[in-house]
């Protein structure tokens, strides 16, 4: 039913999806770019890991629990680091060398948890593919209907949560305005950490459905990353549905683009598939350095003006 | 024994402190100075030893036509082993072609540093960081993938231009990167405090102002990356020709864009002399755990590099939570082209009095 290809492209889509729109997200609210959230990610696939090959229960139980340990992994790191520097004047730069230093630190860790599998456990602990392990409904792999099931239910609820209710609205408060928004009585710390929460949540969930179909270990974080980040630029950093719509433009140009090359002109080019993100975000900004978002402003505005003017010389 | 391997740690230490002293000094005159946040210059760094890699054995092949007929890749270390023997009698060859790897280095990493620059010199700095760690990437992608580069995920063998030197090779060698390094150090030192370097803090401190009068910011700061991708690639060309090989592998994002920058903030930015003092801290404790590591790994179901990496983070929150200007704070430095005294008098002779400092 399903072409391989597609599922591929599709799942992939689903998870860089899932990393772009808490990447968005902590840079709206914090303004610095959360180089942390690949490490969230491999949180994610070692709990899949472990439920699989550990327990040996089904990889599903590891979807809440991934999303949990991101989320706590993601508080800690905002409450341990990143609040006190913002306390003490810290600027993005600082900032972003800091989250460089908890990526390498949580890094190490997962390296130390995968040792320690290894040599302690004797089970097999990077490099590995649990396909097996999962359901299929036809020849519709569980993880595609789940991850694309789990990324409609994060969509409408982050829609509803920011434009329905109070809590959004005092984000988007926050995003716009901080200072002010903290004059009117706004809680900008608790905004803060809400949504490191989500972004910690969100981006260990994508790990925890990535060994479902592709081969993981403790470098998926860093193969993710390049994506992530293109994906995030390209969707203009200004608001999460560009994030979203930027999550699925650039993995789809990838993971097809790559099949398309590949079948053009040779195996060789799938080795710099990491390269198609990175070389399309930095055509994009040079065209449109605001993103996707801005771009469909752009349209959106032009129509609306042009619908105006229409109007205007029909009523003249 | 012992003795040989004290002076072997030392000289080893020496070389990675003039090695990483090159990178962070430039990094220092990249953020510190202008302002501009290069978490890509790791990049620099591959770019030259993708050159040296690349160039000097295949040259040196053309020039002495060892083995024509073999593939210059996968029958690499019998071509250098050739190449060496003809180079114990040519150091005129030697000293040509380092000095030839170098230039043609700068310039292409000049170029490097030109192209990854343009998608979002124009942009704030947050764009900025992330195309600049993409663009370190994708170097390093390209190297570990094309083969014909520098042997893809294995290696390739850099002939070594200076053994006709013989047992006086590696203190040689040294003492010709130290020199390096020294004219490195000093072009920067006079840029850092010359009339330029104002144009480069107003520029940091803040572009549009800089721009209302005048200043051409973004050609600036175009200008200073090309500058410093071109420096810190001798970096990487060193690098190359110290362990005679070079390892696609070997240019991660810790080593050679993370340490630089662990050096700078521990020293202090925008400083050069606090910025060598962090470097020359953090080799030696480095150096230090590295000797000591195998000591530690029988008595943990773990590789001990990861815990190395874990104190190293650590240390980086630590010094930026409670000290972040750095051992050495960034001060006004006197600048060649101003002078006070001269100022202060001719404001005096207007009426206008300063207070005294």
């Amino acid at each position: 039913m399903v072409p391989p290809i597609i599922r591929d492209a599709l799942v992939y889509a689903n998870a860089v999806t899932l990393m772009s729109i808490g990447f968005t997200l902590i840079f709206l609210i914090s303004r610095i770019p959360n180089f942390a959230v690949s490490t969230f990610a491999v949180v994610g696939v070692y709990c899949t890991f472990s439920m699989v090959r550990l327990l040996h229960l089904s990889p599903y139980i590891a979807m809440p629990l991934g999303f949990i340990f991101g989320a706590l992994l993601a508080i800690v790191i905002y409450i341990g680091v990143i609040d006190p520097l913002i306390k003490h004047g810290a600027g993005p730069i600082l900032l972003t060398i800091s989250l460089l230093a908890i990526q390498q630190i949580f890094i190490a860790g997962v390296e130390i948890y995968a040792d320690y599998v290894r040599n302690v456990l004797g089970e097999y602990s990077r490099g590995f593919m649990l396909r097996a392990n999962d359901f299929h409904i036809g020849n519709v792999p569980g993880v595609l209907i789940v991850s694309t099931a789990v990324i409609l239910v994060v969509i409408v609820s982050m829609h509803l949560i920011l434009k329905r209710t109070q809590f959004g609205i005092a984000m988007r408060a926050t995003v716009e305005n901080e200072p002010l928004a903290a004059i009117l009585g706004i809680n900008v710390k608790m905004v803060s950490i809400v949504s490191w929460f989500i972004t910690g949540g969100l981006a260990g969930l994508a790990g925890t459905f990535l060994p479902l179909w592709f081969q993981s270990g403790t470098t998926s974080g860093a193969m993710l990353a390049t994506s992530v980040f293109a994906s995030s630029v390209v969707g203009g950093l200004s608001n999460i549905y560009g994030a979203m719509l930027g999550g699925y433009l650039i993995s789809l140009i990838e993971v097809l683009g790559s099949y398309f090359l590949m079948k053009k002109i040779g195996l060789w080019i799938g080795s710099y598939r990491m390269l198609i993100p990175l070389t399309f975000m930095s055509i994009f900004l040079m065209f449109e350095p605001g993103g996707l978002s801005s771009f469909i402003d752009k349209v959106i505005t032009s129509y609306r003006r042009r619908k105006i003017m229409r109007r205007m010389q029909h009523e003249i | 024994m012992r003795y040989e391997i004290i002076i072997q740690w030392i000289i080893d230490l020496i070389m990675f402190f003039i090695l990483y002293c090159i990178v962070a000094i430039n990094l220092n005159f990249l953020y510190g100075y202008t302002g501009i946040p290069h978490f890509g210059i790791s990049l620099s760094v591959a770019g030259g030893g993708y050159v040296a890699g690349a160039l000097t054995g295949r040259i040196l092949r053309w020039i002495y036509n060892v083995y024509p007929q073999l593939d210059f890749m996968y029958e690499n270390s019998k071509i250098t082993n050739e190449i060496n023997r003809h180079l114990i009698h040519d150091p005129f060859v030697g000293i040509g072609i380092f000095i030839f790897i170098i230039v043609v280095s700068l310039l292409l990493n000049a170029g490097l540093g030109y192209i990854v620059s343009r998608p979002a010199i124009r942009l704030r700095g947050s764009y900025l960081i992330i195309v600049l760690i993409g663009m370190a990437e994708a170097v390093r992608i390209i190297g570990l993938n094309y083969y014909p580069l520098v042997g893809g995920t294995f290696w390739v063998h850099v002939p070594d231009l200076f053994i006709w030197m013989g047992d006086f090779r590696t203190v040689g060698y040294l003492i010709i990167s130290a020199f390096i390094a020294l004219c490195i150090f000093l072009l920067l030192q006079a840029m850092s405090t010359s009339p330029l370097a104002r144009v480069l803090r107003a520029v940091r401190e803040n572009p549009t102002s800089a721009e209302c009068v005048g200043k051409d910011v973004i050609g600036i700061r175009t200008k200073v990356i090309v500058l410093c991708s071109a420096l810190t690639s001798i970096s990487g060309v060193l690098y190359a020709f110290y362990i005679q090989a070079v390892l696609a592998t070997a240019y991660t994002r810790a080593a050679w864009t993370f340490y630089p920058w662990l050096m700078m903030m521990v020293g202090g930015v925008g400083n050069n002399t606090g910025t060598m003092i962090g470097a020359l801290i953090f080799i030696t404790v480095r150096r230090i755990i590295i000797y000591y590591k195998h000591n530690i790994e029988a008595y943990v179901p773990f590789q001990v590099q990861w815990l190395e990496q874990i104190l190293i983070g650590l240390a980086l929150l630590i010094i930026i939570m409670f000290h972040p200007q750095g051992l050495i704070p960034e001060k006004p430095t006197k600048m060649r082209g101003l002078n006070y005294e001269n100022i202060r008098k001719k404001l005096e002779s207007v009426g206008i009095k300063l207070p005294k400092r």
